[in-house]
């Protein structure tokens, strides 16, 4: 009797199952010039020289969080701050957003990354997670964070400027275009929010969650939503321009959530699914011109390299994962595999005009050649890397 | 059940939290035949146990005999161990799908999200548009652990009611222990364990201990709840109705169903003191004074009744 009360309560603990997750991050990250910042899952963001990936100076811990541990069974690997926005380098500042509600400035010069922040976010300003990614320009950051709320930050010292509150959770990385902030939250609206002092514009509603990032392109503002729908809503009256599908009737209907960011290019817009498939959409209408089956989830936001669009895609069989990256020909509707990682891929994809960089969920980072499919490994930490 | 918990939230008012009484409920009164057999089977154990303490106690020495009788005992009244663990064991898939359903459904990171999706049936196209639930339930966000501890001491405190309820009486010390750790050890348990889960599964716990206690009650009694019930109940009455003895010159013939011993002897040392002889006082009785005589057909009169207080 005492060996089945242990039993459940280790099944209930989660050591049995692992049904219980943690925030772990997946952040991506960008290039400037030869050097590439990333978010590590533990934590930690890493300057690289993308010639031959060699650390430049010592990664920066964010600062640790506790964890509950449930006697030690649950995963307490990472005791660092999870970071799944990727950090925005802009005028010699690296901004990042932690799981732990705060921003952080750090200075990057003479090739190094300083290890004391510029600054960070005062505490009380910020409720919730920030989960999704920081848009920076050259006077403000702004992001939305699980309370709700969107904000904007001065990009100088980080003092709040000002939020804007909602009903839902923000999850989604905004979209700046003009003076105008689109993001789309868990009470399923697409917002629009004057960037220089948080009022609203208008609000758009859709029938699902939204965690993708909006793109807008020629007045025109498209997001896909849990409800299994891409929108394109008017950038300016925030009226609804077309939904795709139209109708419940038609065939071949996106059968799971629109999570990734879709792309526009060439008239065309790319929304990824995590049905396996890229649905390729008139963007001025809506209908649908082709899809791409790549069969397996897309959670990662791709990049668009001249006319390639490159996309990851990530599935587990049989306790062995798969991160294959396919490069998707927009011209020529061809889809080639450039090659299987092996690990799993949710960062969102990033480029520097020829490679492309995957950060995967081992902690690895990969660079990748889109014309050959050529890869090479860098380290983030010292376990991983050649 | 994942899929099922979320249509059924849509229908319940778009509340997760009335969606888990509800699917607990019909979870619980599907399996309520087998939860009556281990019930019966519990209090069978139960009732036998005087006359397991006898065998034990009869063949103490006696291991391959003391089994073998019990055996024989078990199966003569139809009782078996396994009709308690049994009809457990086969529930526990059924309670372990429910806890993880209700585990992914309350998903607050994108990993969890992401797990989530894959388990969202295609052909139910509601679901996907009604993820995330409203975490939202009275004073709880049914995604994190209750902030205002209410949560552990309800799961603690149901937990340990239905255990009282299922604790057999024995007079055996070795498994009084062991019922006394069981007692406290897993509602302090699973007391903890709700400080770090979500609220909504500890919601999930609280309404399942308290149908069990409701079958338990209904079916075998409240068990050993009564007879720590009882128990207060007899020292309450023994602290109201105690009242010290009467004075033995306050005692009169009414009395004699405990003083007739007190009286007759006088009559013995009368007879004595009379002259009268030995022979007569081994007489047994009858050569006695008549007081001792009426005394005794007093008692006979007054026997089982309770001489008068005063």
């Amino acid at each position: 009797m005492l060996a089945l009360v242990l039993v459940i309560s280790l099944t209930i603990s989660g050591c049995a199952t692992g049904v219980r997750g943690i925030a772990q991050g997946w952040a991506g990250g960008t290039v400037s010039g030869d050097t590439a910042f990333v978010g590590s899952m533990e934590g930690k963001i890493v300057a690289l020289a993308v010639s031959d990936g060699s650390m430049l100076g010592e990664p920066i811990k964010l600062e640790a969080q506790a964890t509950s541990s449930g006697f030690g069974c649950l995963p307490t690997g990472s005791a660092a701050v999870a970071v799944y926005g990727s950090p925005v380098f802009q005028e010699g500042l690296v901004y990042v957003g932690g799981y732990d509600g705060k921003v952080r400035a750090f200075l990057f010069e003479q090739g190094r990354l300083r290890q004391e922040p510029r600054w960070i976010s005062r505490q009380g300003d910020i409720g919730g997670n920030i989960i999704g990614g920081l848009v920076v320009t050259r006077e403000m950051v702004y992001f939305g964070a699980s309370d709700g709320k969107v904000y904007a930050l001065d990009a100088v010292d980080g003092h709040k400027l000002w939020d804007y509150p909602s009903e839902g959770k923000f999850w989604s990385t905004p979209a700046v275009s003009g003076d105008t902030i689109f993001i789309g939250g868990f009470d399923r609206k697409l917002y629009a929010i004057n960037a220089a002092d948080g009022s609203e514009k208008w609000v758009f509603e859709t029938e699902g969650t939204i965690v993708s990032t909006p793109v807008v392109s020629g007045g025109t503002v498209y997001v896909g939503s849990f409800d299994r729908h891409v929108y394109a809503v008017d950038a300016t009256s925030g009226e609804q321009v077309w939904r795709y599908p139209a109708s419940e009737e038609e065939v071949n209907t996106p059968i799971g959530w629109f999570w990734a960011t879709p792309v526009v290019h060439n008239g065309e817009v790319y929304a990824p699914n995590l049905d396996g498939r890229v649905y390729v959409l008139d963007a001025a209408s809506g209908r649908r011109i082709s899809d791409f089956d790549l069969g397996a989830p897309i959670s990662s936001a791709p990049v668009l390299v001249n006319d390639l669009l490159i996309v990851a895609t990530t599935s587990t069989n049989r306790s062995k994962q798969r991160g294959e990256i396919f490069s998707l020909n927009t011209a020529s509707r061809q889809q080639k595999l450039l090659q299987d990682l092996g690990e799993s891929v949710h960062a969102p994809l990033f480029t520097d005009g020829s490679t492309v960089y995957v950060h995967t969920m081992k902690d690895s980072l990969f660079a990748i050649d889109t014309q050959t499919g050529a890869s090479r490994k860098f380290a983030l930490t010292a376990e991983t890397g050649e | 059940m994942i899929n099922v918990l979320i249509v059924l939230s849509d229908y319940l008012f778009n509340s997760f939290g009335i969606t888990i009484i509800v699917l607990t409920v019909v979870v619980r009164g599907l399996m309520f035949p087998l939860t009556r057999r281990q019930l019966k089977a519990s209090k069978g154990m139960q009732e036998l146990q005087p006359k397991l303490a006898e065998i034990r106690k009869k063949y103490a020495r006696d291991r391959q005999r003391r089994a073998k009788e019990e055996m024989a005992l078990m199966k003569q009244s139809g009782v078996s161990p396994a009709g308690c663990l049994l009809p457990m064991v086969i529930q526990m898939p059924v309670w372990i799908a429910l806890y993880q359903s209700i585990i992914r459904v309350l998903a607050a990171t994108p990993e969890e999200f992401l797990n989530l999706s894959r388990h969202l049936y295609d052909s139910w196209p509601q679901v996907f548009s009604l993820v995330p639930l409203g975490s939202k339930f009275l004073w709880l966000d049914l995604a994190t652990p209750d902030t205002m501890l209410l949560m552990p001491i309800l799961v603690g405190g149901s937990m340990w009611v239905q255990q009282k309820m299922m604790t057999p009486q024995t007079a055996d010390p070795a498994q009084q222990a062991q019922s006394r750790m069981m007692l406290w050890m897993m509602p302090l348990m699973f007391a903890f364990f709700t400080l770090q889960f979500p609220s909504g599964l500890a919601l999930y716990w609280v309404a399942s201990n308290i149908i069990s206690i409701v079958m338990q009650y209904f079916i075998s009694g409240w068990g050993g709840l009564a007879t720590m019930f009882k128990g207060g109940q007899r020292e309450a009455a023994q602290k109201t109705t105690k009242r010290p003895p009467p004075a033995a010159a306050e005692r009169t013939a009414k009395d004699a169903g405990d003083a007739d011993i007190v009286e007759s002897r006088p009559s013995l040392e009368e007879g004595a003191e009379d002259g009268k002889g030995g022979d007569q006082r081994q007489d047994r009785g009858r050569g006695y004074s008549d007081s001792f005589g009426t005394a005794k057909r007093q008692s006979r009169r007054d026997k089982g009744r309770r001489p008068k207080r005063r």
